[in-house]
């Protein structure tokens, strides 16, 4: 896989999983956080709206106790009309009662500052009961008040003279409106808009449930609500202020709500605190609506950020991954054998230093490689050199080589001729006398006719043995004697030898021994007719250099040990050859003693032709130096293995 | 040159050699041995002859070396031709050269070559065999 995949599927998922995991923690975080401030801020409301609702009750308390130790009041002098004016005045003042009604000792009303229902009988009402004890009463719950047709609480309290003695009760009737007034001044802070100004709902609660205030149901006040009923039971909402955590509550309260209480528990000075319980809730839906934008918002910008990491991720991918291809294409080429392109790459990292330390390599190779190139070049134009020289020589040699041949075949034509020319004459001459000699038929001859003839005939012998002898000589000197060898078996060589050889010694008077040691299966490959003339020319050597009369040639025929050879004997009781000329005896025209020639005749050739053939057959021919007896010739032919060619 | 009517029995021999001395020779032995001799001193006369005269002589006597049309020309005819046996073909020889080819004429079948100067001796021995 190339790296740039690799980078690309390594680095996404990781950007995805951390901008995964950012949001997660920041939203989760940020929603606690918004939650804890929210309940925090409404638990602060509530406080505040408790305090100011205890402020108002404080307040009222303290009327309803100054209006009880009034002295207009409990004053006999004051008449009833200026008492109402005087309360009047003072409903005025403060601005929070609806009325403020007199009742005398018996529970009837005697003045009222809305001059209703006068002369009504009270004596039954707990405010009234409780204040001619002496008690400075509210009503705990709100009561409908017919008369002036909305909801109060009735605050009462005894009117007392300068003796202490109760002259009668006073109630002010405070409506409900005027707790609707605290409220009305709380604004969500979280609401963004006008109309949703009046999100908090708040619900004013009497200790036994009965709904003693509702910002957004009118309807239940006075009322009870069963969630609300089980709101009060479930929390211990005395002293505390508690959240109504709404996953917890089962339908109670709206699953996307966040509720606070804050309950009125002890007043102070003549106020006893009423045991009123505060309800805020806030639904989540307008809280959060602009943490959904702010979400939102998040959302796009996580969306932006991870456009931006691919495409940053992408560019750093081919950052890495360009210039290492280049590299890496270069470095196959300089591998394929490409020292000539120069390796640029232009980056800061490892692969920018790798990236040059490849291009000092290209270039000490390019160095090393043009010297060798040098060299090489140097070298082929030097054998190039020697090459057309060999040529040269060669073609010379060939020129030369045909001309040998031309001249070869010249040679051998000349040698033809000479043999032709010189033994034509012959056959005529050679013919006649054997005609002059034997047939009868012709006539006799006498004895000096005879005895000349004889002498003509042997001559004529002579000039022919001559002429073979030197024409063979001719043709191992230009390498043209040829043989037509046979595989022959030793002892048939042998008795053909014999018998022609005692042709010649018995002639002679000369005694021919022969002593054969071979087997009658060994056989030499050899040119048999050859072989004879080697036999010949060593005999007729021996018979020319033997004593007249006790003349004696020994011919000896013995295996080698190992079986590689046969090797023939040629002993004579002659003169024997001197120490010094053995070895110019195989030189052609070469004869010890040339005077031996006139005395012995011969050409001086028969012992060259014999090396000649001997060593034609792969054998070697000498002289043994330590016979002293006279002359003994040696030669050695190859045996046969098998009667197969050796 | 025609020897029809001569002795039937007698031993017919065609010498073809270009040597005068030779084929007098040879005349004056053959006459010696009662053999009835023709000579002919060139190659091409010598080839016609037997062309003509096939069935007439026992033998055929043939120089090798013979100025135009040499022995060799002649025998190479009479083997392509079959005019004549080889084995009644007698050959004479003075060059030394032709060891290899004196190999090839035995093997076609000639059974006598003899080597310049041969011995007469030898000769008639052959031919009365």
């Amino acid at each position: 896989m190339k790296i740039r995949t690799k980078l690309i599927i390594i680095l996404i998922p990781l950007v995805f999983l951390s901008i995964f995991l950012i949001s997660y923690i920041g939203i989760v975080n940020f929603t606690n956080s918004i939650r804890a401030e929210i309940i925090e801020e409404l638990k602060l409301i509530a406080i505040n709206l408790m305090d100011k609702l205890s402020r108002q009750m404080f307040e009222r308390t303290a009327d309803i106790t100054f209006l009880s130790n009034n002295n207009v009041l409990s004053n006999p002098n004051v008449t009833l009309s200026e008492k109402m004016n005087y309360l009047r005045s003072m409903e005025r003042a403060v601005k929070a009662y609806s009325s403020i009604s007199i009742y005398n000792n018996n529970g009837i009303k005697i003045g009222d500052t809305r001059n209703v229902l006068i002369g009504t009988n009270d004596s039954k009402q707990h405010f009234f009961q409780e204040a001619i004890k002496g008690e400075i009463y509210y009503s705990p719950t709100p009561t409908l008040s017919k008369s002036l047709n909305q909801y109060i609480i009735q605050f009462s309290a005894p009117i007392y003279n300068k003796d202490k003695e109760i002259q009668g009760v006073v109630v002010a009737n405070y409506p409900i409106n005027k707790i609707n007034d605290v409220f009305n001044k709380i604004v969500s802070p979280h609401a963004q808009t006008e109309s949703n100004s009046n999100s908090i709902n708040i619900d004013l609660v009497s200790k036994n449930g009965t709904i003693i205030f509702s910002n957004h149901d009118r309807k239940s006040i006075l009322h009870t609500k069963p969630e609300i009923q089980q709101l009060i039971s479930s929390n211990n909402v005395e002293n505390t202020y508690a959240l109504i955590n709404r996953d917890n509550n089962n339908s109670i309260i709206n699953a996307n709500e966040i509720s606070v209480s804050s309950s009125q528990g002890s007043g102070y000075l003549d106020y006893k605190g009423s045991g009123w319980i505060l309800i805020l809730s806030e639904k989540t839906a307008t809280i959060f609506s602009d943490i959904q934008r702010i979400v939102n918002q998040y959302i796009y910008i996580a969306a932006i950020i991870i456009i931006v990491s691919i495409i940053i991720i992408l560019l750093i991918a081919r950052n890495i991954s360009l210039p290492l291809s280049k590299l890496m294409k270069k470095v196959i080429e300089l591998g394929k054998g490409d020292y000539y392109s120069k390796i640029e790459i232009k980056s800061s990292d490892e692969i920018g230093e790798l990236a040059k330390k490849f291009e000092n390599m290209r270039k000490e190779i390019n160095k090393v490689n043009s010297n060798l190139n040098k060299l090489v070049e140097e070298r082929t134009s030097e054998l190039k050199e020697a090459n057309y020289y060999l040529t040269l020589k060669e073609e010379n040699l060939q020129k030369l080589n045909k001309e040998l041949i031309i001249a070869d075949v010249a040679k051998e034509e000349f040698m033809s001729m000479v043999s032709h020319e010189l033994k034509t004459p012959l056959v005529p001459a050679r013919g006649y006398l054997e005609m002059l000699l034997r047939q009868k038929k012709i006539g006799e001859l006498n004895e000096k006719q005879k005895k000349f003839m004889d002498i003509i005939y042997r001559n004529i012998l002579k000039v022919e043995y001559l002429v073979n002898d030197v024409l063979d000589v001719y043709k191992l000197d230009i390498g043209k004697l040829r043989f037509s060898k046979k595989v022959i078996n030793i002892r048939h060589l042998i008795d053909v030898i014999e018998n022609d050889l005692r042709l010649l010694t018995n002639e002679k008077n000369i005694k021919l021994n022969f002593e054969i040691l071979v087997d009658k299966n060994d056989y030499i490959f050899c040119d048999q007719k050859r072989i004879e003339q080697v036999f010949s020319n060593l005999i007729k050597n021996s018979i020319d250099f033997v004593p007249v009369h006790f003349g004696k040639i020994d011919i000896e025929v013995e295996i080698f040990s190992d079986k590689s050879f046969v090797k023939f004997s040629v002993k004579d009781n002659g003169p024997g050859i001197p120490v010094n000329e053995v070895y110019n005896l195989f030189q052609t025209f070469y004869q010890i003693d040339t005077s031996a020639t006139r005395k012995h005749g011969g050409t001086g050739l028969g012992l060259v032709i014999c090396k000649g053939i001997v060593e034609a057959h792969g054998g070697k021919i000498w002289i043994d130096k330590e016979y002293d007896k006279g002359a003994c010739f040696i030669f050695t032919l190859p045996l046969v293995n098998d009667k197969g060619r050796g | 040159m025609s020897i029809k009517g001569s002795n039937e029995s007698a031993i017919r021999v065609l010498v073809i050699d270009d040597n005068k001395d030779t084929t007098e020779l040879l005349k004056d032995f053959f006459e010696t041995e009662d053999i009835e001799c023709i000579i002919i001193n060139e190659g091409r006369k010598g080839l016609e002859e037997i062309r003509k005269e096939k069935g007439l002589y026992d033998f055929i006597l043939l120089d090798l070396t013979i100025p135009e049309f040499s022995g060799w020309d002649i025998f190479e005819k009479l083997k392509k031709e079959k005019l004549v046996e080889s084995k009644n073909i007698i050959i004479f020889t003075a060059t030394t050269k032709t060891n290899n080819e004196i190999d090839e004429l035995i093997k076609d079948g000639v059974k006598y070559v003899l080597k310049k100067p041969f011995s007469l001796e030898e000769l008639i021995k052959i031919i009365k065999l």
